[in-house]
């Protein structure tokens, strides 16, 4: 197995995790019963800080980085056209939120933020369509995308829980019920991606089976050495989500917050360390038909 | 020069001595690890059990000698972020390198190998079919190297009328899904396309 791949590894990762902090986020905002005050503030930022790290990271991948500007030009065939601009499209909407938020934090910007929510859905779809190539089918599986989605949801929401966590710690005011709700959908999140996830697996597993060539299968490769990888990235993502819900949990019952700081942190480790796992792991078994 | 020009291999002649390879990488100067023509070696076989309790084998080898196809639909030119990888007004597909962005994502795609990534310049690069020779009214190095007469090239028409233009043997991918503009005469022992009875031999040195 090659893992070769870091940078992209760390852009998937982190864009992803940044589109589901956004979503995530944005829903708890409207589900919210009661003013969510400024226990929501540092999403925004968040979100923009990550997507930016994510393009950065991305560039390490290039030849020739400073040709950058010319990845666009191919937006009517190449998806990975279509990724830069809806990548670029989504910064530039996360940035114009936390604008308008700034200037007014009262302000819903309730447009901005659809549409905001919009393209990073949008942005994941076509992050997963560049690897869904005919040429390539360990990739071109719908698994691809459930797990891109997956990653969204459930590193988003515990991304976005534990920023929540610390943030309502220092917010006494902050109405109980207010705090049960935003805990409430972080939770439903986390667990929506962790399902995505799981159905996605014995799918990957189908289209794991092709065979190059060489008549090497994805699975043969990871027969050997990776199966442990393929079995720890499971048990990890899964024990995170696990985490983070009993954490927040407690939080929606009892109101209790000091937990979420420490598990929060704990669980973003476990499911992050998953992720970035699962990804070397689908770099790693690129196999593709031909010669 | 050619409208759709296009490769013909003789398999049945090809005996693999790869000299089609080095006189590619001579003509062009290619650093190692980079291959603009690549010789595949794809072999298999069994036992077999007869009738009468003895066993017999079934070994098989053949070449294939494969370059850039100069697709009709490439599926390069169809992931190119930047436009840098085009077909151009003589049927070649060919690098911008005032474009590429060394992205590799048309070598991820393309089923023949063909974009090959060139570390020291951090741009792609590929065979383009010696376009300078056919100017000059010569051909390519390696159709001019084959001691055998194995590799032809020419108008896809004209070497599709003369030798059949649907022959796909392992491990050739589908043509559907891009359209190459190549000729193979089968060897005799040649499988059909998408065979799983043997493999690539010599993954190391393609």
């Amino acid at each position: 197995m090659v893992f070769n791949e870091w940078s992209l590894v760390l852009f998937t990762v982190l864009a992803q995790t940044a589109v589901g902090m956004l979503l995530v986020s944005e829903i708890a905002r409207k589900t919210a019963s009661g003013p969510v005050g400024a226990v929501l503030s540092r999403q925004l930022p968040a979100v923009g800080v990550l997507t930016a790290a994510a393009l950065l990271l991305s560039l390490s991948h290039l030849g020739t980085p400073l040709h950058s500007v010319f990845t666009i030009l191919n937006a009517g065939s190449s998806w990975l056209s279509r990724e830069i601009l809806a990548m670029g499209g989504f910064f530039a909407a996360v940035v114009a939120l936390a604008v308008v938020r700034r200037r007014n934090p009262e302000a819903e910007a309730t447009g901005l933020a659809v549409l905001t929510m919009l393209l990073g859905l949008v942005a994941v779809y076509v992050m997963s369509r560049v690897y869904m190539l005919v040429t390539v089918p360990v990739w071109d599986s719908v698994s691809t995308m459930l797990g891109f989605y997956g990653t969204a949801l459930v590193a988003g929401s515990i991304a976005g829980g534990l920023l929540f966590g610390i943030q309502s710690n220092r917010d006494a005011s902050l109405a109980g019920e207010t705090r049960s709700r935003i805990a409430g959908v972080f939770i439903l999140a986390a667990l929506l991606g962790l399902g995505l996830k799981f159905v996605g697996v014995p799918l990957e597993m189908i289209a794991l089976d092709s065979m190059n060539g060489l008549d090497v299968s994805g699975l043969a490769m990871l027969a050997s050495d990776g199966t442990v990888l393929l079995v720890a990235r499971m048990v990890l993502t899964f024990l995170g989500t696990a985490v983070f819900a009993w954490a927040a949990f407690r939080v929606v019952v009892s109101h209790e917050n000091g937990v979420m700081i420490n598990a929060g942190l704990c669980a973003f480790g476990l499911v992050l360390a998953g992720e970035i796992m699962g990804r070397l792991i689908f770099y790693g078994t690129y196999l593709r038909i031909g010669m | 020069m050619l409208k759709r020009p296009a490769f013909y291999i003789d398999m049945e002649a090809c005996t693999g001595c790869k000299t089609c390879m080095i006189a590619c990488i001579d003509k062009n100067d290619l650093p190692d690890g980079v291959l603009f023509r690549r010789v595949t070696e794809y072999a298999g076989g069994n036992w077999s059990r007869n009738a009468n309790g003895s066993y017999e084998q079934n070994v098989f080898a053949y070449y294939l000698s494969i370059s850039c196809n100069h697709c009709e639909n490439p599926i390069c030119v169809r992931s190119c972020p930047t436009t840098a990888m085009h077909k151009d007004e003589n049927g070649i597909v060919t690098v911008d390198h005032d474009k590429c962005v060394g992205c590799r994502y048309c070598e991820w795609g393309c089923p023949y190998s063909a974009p090959q990534f060139n570390a020291e310049k951090g741009k792609m690069e590929k065979c383009d079919f010696c376009r300078d020779y056919l100017e000059q009214g010569k051909p390519p190095a390696c159709v001019a190297a084959c001691p055998t007469r194995a590799l032809k090239f020419g108008e896809y028409e004209e070497l599709a009328a003369k030798y059949g233009a649907d022959n796909v043997v392992a491990p050739l991918p589908d043509p559907s899904i891009t359209g190459p503009n190549l000729i193979v005469s089968p060897n005799r022992n040649a499988r059909p396309e998408g065979s799983r009875s043997g493999k690539i031999q010599n993954p190391e040195e393609v």
